[in-house]
């Protein structure tokens, strides 16, 4: 426990002490929350607008979680690596799983500070939820898969890719590539090809019964909770945080 | 009891050959210095006995502890100090020996405490609470080794920690690994520099994957009176007296010095002569040509990167 302790207090810190890190992971959601309505929503009739907010605020909330862990997570392990950090603690008896899963719990509660500031920030500007109290929990039950599967794809860019600038970049890109096919222009709105993908892709399909139980099935154009769809998606996103976690065991964490 | 024996080591990465037979016998207690050019094989060494690379062939035992078959109680016993500046500049010092302890298993309570005695003993105590990316070279390292020194260790390696250092700041931190060492803890320093080594009890030189000789630092010295070094001080250096001094040394070792060459040779009765009518002949008549005994460095260079008579002995 205070191993898991350590590793993780230690990178909250950092985490919250880097400006860097800040403006990357909650600057472009802010700015998208208000850009985004000014450009795309411009013809939609004033009554639909609180929604689409809604729609766009769970977007850059997905977005963020998503950045914390493929970019924050990669490139501060690859970062401690260039340090010489793993050198140094892999002399010492430490657990590698109690080690990053402090990393790893260090950048949920990062994600659960944009989640919060994210959601007052829509909100203030007009985003409109509907949902009951257990529609939330489902939803924030997808949203952790979300970031499990964003860990595990974080985990995955740190044991391969070799220069922190290199991994926070990598996981930045991917984490835009996949908001853009599946979450910040949803479901109905894709040709029909990426729609196959959107619904494979454990990231965007984690999403779709989010927007599906906080804004309702017109505007996701699709029921996501299905046997088939729940199953592939939870196991495929713990396949993704699994082969995360066995790379940086076998290789992250012997890499010099 | 010995701290550290390690018995035919052999290190191999693929078909090169790092470590050849390996023989190193560290006493308990003891301050030991391994010299070796880069690539002789000192990190691959260092990487074994704190437990971070596996070995080809041998045995390394410390404190009567097997490395690889009691890796969990060796490592408690290590504290190691890579050459890299591994604490985190976001964190303040206390901080992050805080987040060390604990990592070592040490519970909040017990860590804090640690972490008060260990930071009056580094003389860190005023700049506990500023961030590490406040602190100069000398004190982050002085944090670093603090680091390693969490309790249960016995032993403190050390990669390479005076590099780039001015000398007041190694002097401290020399000050600090004596005042450690006589605590009790062996210390295991690795370096290029002949003064951090002339601190150790005993010094070892590594080359090409071997251990070619170790010796207190005294006696290494005595073993080694008769190897002198000509020092060569120059208002100005010139490239047509360094190459004039390496053609009169038979292209054998010179380097320049912050104030002219330094002659590394056999018999320096030679090209004593020689180099004093050269400088006469160039009108140099402020150059100073003194003969000097063979300090550590010197004695790391005759073994390590000319064909001596003592690397000849050894290769036969």
């Amino acid at each position: 426990m205070n191993q898991f302790y350590a590793s993780y207090n230690r990178s909250i810190k950092e985490y919250l002490r880097d400006k860097a890190i800040i403006g990357s992971t909650f600057g472009m959601p802010l700015l998208f929350i208000f850009i985004v309505p000014v450009v795309f929503f411009g013809d939609v009739p004033r009554d639909f607008l609180p929604t689409l907010k809604g729609m766009n605020t769970l977007a850059q909330i997905a977005l963020t979680v998503m950045i914390v862990g493929q970019s924050n997570l990669s490139g501060s392990i690859v970062a401690d690596r260039e340090r010489g950090l793993y050198r140094k603690i892999s002399s010492l008896p430490l657990n590698p799983v109690k080690e990053v899963l402090g990393r790893v719990f260090a950048s949920l509660v990062f994600s659960l500070i944009g989640l919060i500031f994210l959601s007052l920030v829509g909100l203030i500007y007009g985003a409109e939820f509907s949902f009951s109290i257990v529609d939330l929990i489902i939803a924030i039950f997808f949203l952790l898969l979300i970031f499990i599967a964003s860990v595990g794809i974080g985990l995955i860019i740190s044991s391969i890719i070799n220069g922190e600038s290199a991994a926070t970049h990598l996981g930045i890109g991917l984490s835009m590539l996949i908001f853009f096919i599946g979450i910040g222009f949803p479901y109905t709105q894709l040709p029909s090809e990426l729609q196959v993908l959107s619904k494979i892709n454990p990231l965007t399909a984690a999403y779709a019964p989010i927007l599906y139980l906080l804004e309702g099935y017109e505007v996701l154009g699709y029921n996501p909770l299905t046997f088939v769809q729940l199953t592939s998606t939870i196991v495929l996103s713990a396949m993704l945080f699994g082969i995360g976690l066995f790379l940086y065991k076998n290789v992250a964490w012997r890499k010099r | 009891m010995n701290a550290i024996v390690v018995k035919n080591l052999v290190k191999n990465y693929g078909t090169q050959n790092i470590l050849k037979t390996v023989n190193l016998t560290i006493e308990k207690g003891e301050f030991f210095s391994l010299m070796g050019p880069n690539g002789s094989g000192k990190s691959t060494l260092v990487s074994i006995i704190t437990g971070t690379t596996p070995i080809t062939k041998g045995v390394v035992n410390v404190y009567g502890h097997n490395l690889f078959e009691e890796s969990k109680n060796v490592k408690s016993l290590i504290g190691y100090v890579p050459q890299e500046n591994f604490s985190s500049p976001r964190l303040t010092g206390r901080e992050n020996l805080l987040y060390f302890a604990q990592l070592s298993g040490q519970d909040k309570i017990t860590a804090k405490k640690w972490v008060d005695d260990i930071l009056e003993k580094m003389g860190l105590t005023e700049d506990a609470d500023k961030l590490v990316s406040k602190y100069s070279g000398g004190m982050r390292k002085r944090l670093e080794v603090a680091t390693a020194l969490v309790p249960g260790v016995k032993i403190l390696i050390l990669d390479e920690p005076t590099t780039g250092f001015d000398p007041a700041a190694r002097k401290m931190l020399l000050g600090s690994l004596l005042e450690i060492n006589r605590e009790g803890i062996t210390i295991f320093l690795v370096t290029h520099i002949g003064e951090d080594a002339g601190v150790a009890k005993k010094v070892a030189f590594m080359k090409n994957g071997k251990i070619i000789l170790q010796d207190d630092p005294k006696n290494l010295k005595i073993r080694f009176k008769e190897r002198t070094t000509v020092d060569v001080k120059l208002a100005i250096k010139d490239t047509h007296i360094y190459n004039k001094l390496l053609s009169f040394n038979k292209g054998r070792k010179v380097i320049e010095t912050v104030d002219g060459y330094k002659v590394y040779c056999d018999r320096p009765e030679e090209i004593l002569p020689q180099i004093n009518n050269y400088l006469n002949d160039i009108g140099s008549p402020s150059a100073k040509v003194e003969l000097n005994p063979a300090s550590l460095e010197d004695i790391f260079f005759f073994l390590t990167q000319q064909e001596s008579r003592y690397d000849l002995e050894e290769e036969k």
